[in-house]
C-alpha cells in the first residue's frame, strides 16, 4: 500500500479517537523525527524531548494536516519548530554522548587534518553559521534530506534552500580560512 | 575544470548537496583547485566530507532499544494526559452548563415580593384615594437586612400618625424612632417617590 495512503487511513482512524492508530504512526515516523532532532540539537536528551513534543503537537493538531503533502514532511516541520523552540544549544566541540571523538592531534605528513579533527573543525564552523543556514546544512549536508524535504520542513522554497546552502558554504570557507584549526 | 575560487565555492556547495556523495570526477577537480589555492586549501575538510554519503559525514549514535522503550513510555504517558485533560475540559464545560441552567431556573422560580403590596384599585372619587391605607410591605423570607426591611419599618413608623407616639421599632434599624421631623419628611418624600415608581400603570 502506498505510504501516503496508509498514513491518511491511520490519521482518519486517529480522528475517530483510535489511539492505537496514532501509536502506529509514531512507530513509522519516530526514527525520522528523532534523527532530525538529534541533528539539530545534538544533545540526546534535548532531542528526545523535542521529538516527544513533536508527536504531542501532532496529536493535538491532526486535523490541520493538509493531505497535499506527505505526513512525514508535516511531522518534520513540527520537529524543526520544536527544536527551534528548545533552542539549538550546540556544543560542537563536544562529542555526542556515546560517540567518543577519535582526535589525533598529530597532523598527517601532507599537512592535512586527521579525520576526527577535520570533523571537529567543520562542526565548529557550522555552529557559527546563522540559524537558517545552519539548519539547511545540518538537514541537507549531514542528514541527506532532499531539497524538497528540507524546504517543507523549514517552510521555504527549494530555491531558498539552495540559496541558503550556497551562502552557508561561502561562510564555512571564510571561517575555515581564518580558523586556527585550518590545515597548514 | 575549476577556474577560480567562486567556481570552487559553487561546485563545492553542489557536491555537499549530493546525498550519496559527490562524483569522483567532481571531487578530483575540487582537490586539484584547493591543493593549489592558498585561499581554498582550508576548505579541504569540506571536500573530504563531500566524498562521503551524508549519513557518514558526521555520524550520530543511533538510539538503542532501551532508548526507544523509554521514548514510547514517556510519549504514551503524555498522550494519556492529553486525552484525560480533554475529557476534563469537556466534562467541566458540561457541568458548568448544567449548573448554570439549574441556578437560572432556581432564580427564576423565586417569587418576587413587591415592595408595596398591591390591593384593589380604588375609584378616583373614593375618599381613600387621597389618604390611601398604609400597608407595610409583605415580609420577605430573607435572613439579612434589606431595603425592604427598612421600608417596612419606615411604613410602620409613618402608619402610627403624627399624634401617636412612635413606638420603638424592633428591627434592623432600631434608631428609626430617633429620626427628627425633617428626616421623617425626607423619608416620607422618598417613600412617595418609590410608591409612584413601583405603582402599575393605568392607576386611576
Amino acid at each position: 500500500m502506498n505510504v501516503d495512503a496508509n498514513d491518511a487511513r491511520l490519521v482518519d482512524r486517529c480522528l475517530e479517537g483510535d489511539r492505537a492508530a496514532f501509536d502506529v504512526l509514531v512507530l513509522q515516523h519516530r526514527g525520522a523525527v528523532m534523527a532530525v532532532a538529534r541533528r539539530l540539537l545534538r544533545s540526546p536528551a534535548d532531542a528526545e524531548d523535542a521529538a516527544q513534543e513533536t508527536f504531542v503537537r501532532a496529536w493535538r493538531s491532526l486535523r490541520s494536516w493538509r493531505r497535499d503533502a506527505p505526513l512525514r514532511a508535516w511531522l518534520l516541520t513540527i520537529a524543526v519548530n520544536a527544536c527551534r523552540t528548545r533552542g539549538a544549544r550546540l556544543r560542537p566541540d563536544e562529542p555526542v554522548d556515546g560517540a567518543p571523538e577519535p582526535v589525533d592531534p598529530r597532523p598527517r605528513a601532507d599537512g592535512a587534518l586527521e579525520e576526527g579533527e577535520a570533523r571537529r573543525v567543520v562542526r565548529l564552523a557550522v555552529a557559527a553559521l546563522p540559524p537558517r543556514q545552519r539548519e539547511v546544512v545540518l538537514l541537507k549536508v549531514f542528514s541527506g534530506m532532499t531539497h524538497e524535504d528540507v524546504a517543507g520542513a523549514m517552510g521555504l522554497t527549494v530555491g531558498a534552500v539552495k540559496a541558503h546552502l550556497h551562502q552557508a558554504v561561502a561562510n564555512l570557507r571564510r571561517r575555515l580560512t581564518t580558523s586556527k584549526g585550518g590545515s597548514r | 575544470m575549476i577556474r577560480d575560487c567562486a567556481s570552487f565555492e559553487s561546485v563545492l556547495a553542489e557536491a555537499l548537496a549530493e546525498g550519496p556523495g559527490a562524483a569522483p570526477s567532481v571531487l578530483a577537480d575540487l582537490r586539484a583547485h584547493a591543493g593549489g589555492c592558498e585561499a581554498c586549501r582550508p576548505s579541504l575538510p569540506l571536500v573530504a566530507m563531500a566524498a562521503l554519503p551524508a549519513a557518514d559525514r558526521d555520524p550520530l549514535p543511533e538510539p538503542t532499544e532501551r532508548d526507544w522503550e523509554r521514548f514510547d513510555r514517556r510519549l504514551r504517558s503524555r498522550l494519556d494526559a492529553e486525552t484525560s485533560r480533554g475529557w476534563t475540559w469537556a466534562g467541566a464545560a458540561v457541568a458548568a452548563t448544567v449548573a448554570g441552567a439549574l441556578l437560572g431556573a432556581w432564580l427564576l422560580r423565586a417569587p418576587e415580593v413587591p415592595l408595596i403590596a398591591e390591593g384593589p384599585k380604588p375609584a378616583a372619587s373614593d375618599p381613600e384615594v387621597a389618604n390611601p391605607p398604609v400597608k407595610p410591605p409583605e415580609k420577605r423570607p430573607a435572613d439579612e437586612p434589606s431595603l425592604d426591611s427598612f421600608a417596612r419599618d419606615a411604613w410602620s413608623a409613618l402608619a402610627l400618625g403624627d399624634d401617636d407616639e412612635v413606638e420603638p421599632v424592633d428591627g434592623p434599624f432600631p434608631d428609626l424612632d430617633k429620626l427628627d421631623e425633617k428626616a421623617l419628611e425626607r423619608l416620607e418624600r422618598w417613600l412617595d417617590e418609590e410608591e409612584a415608581r413601583l405603582s402599575p400603570r393605568g392607576d386611576a
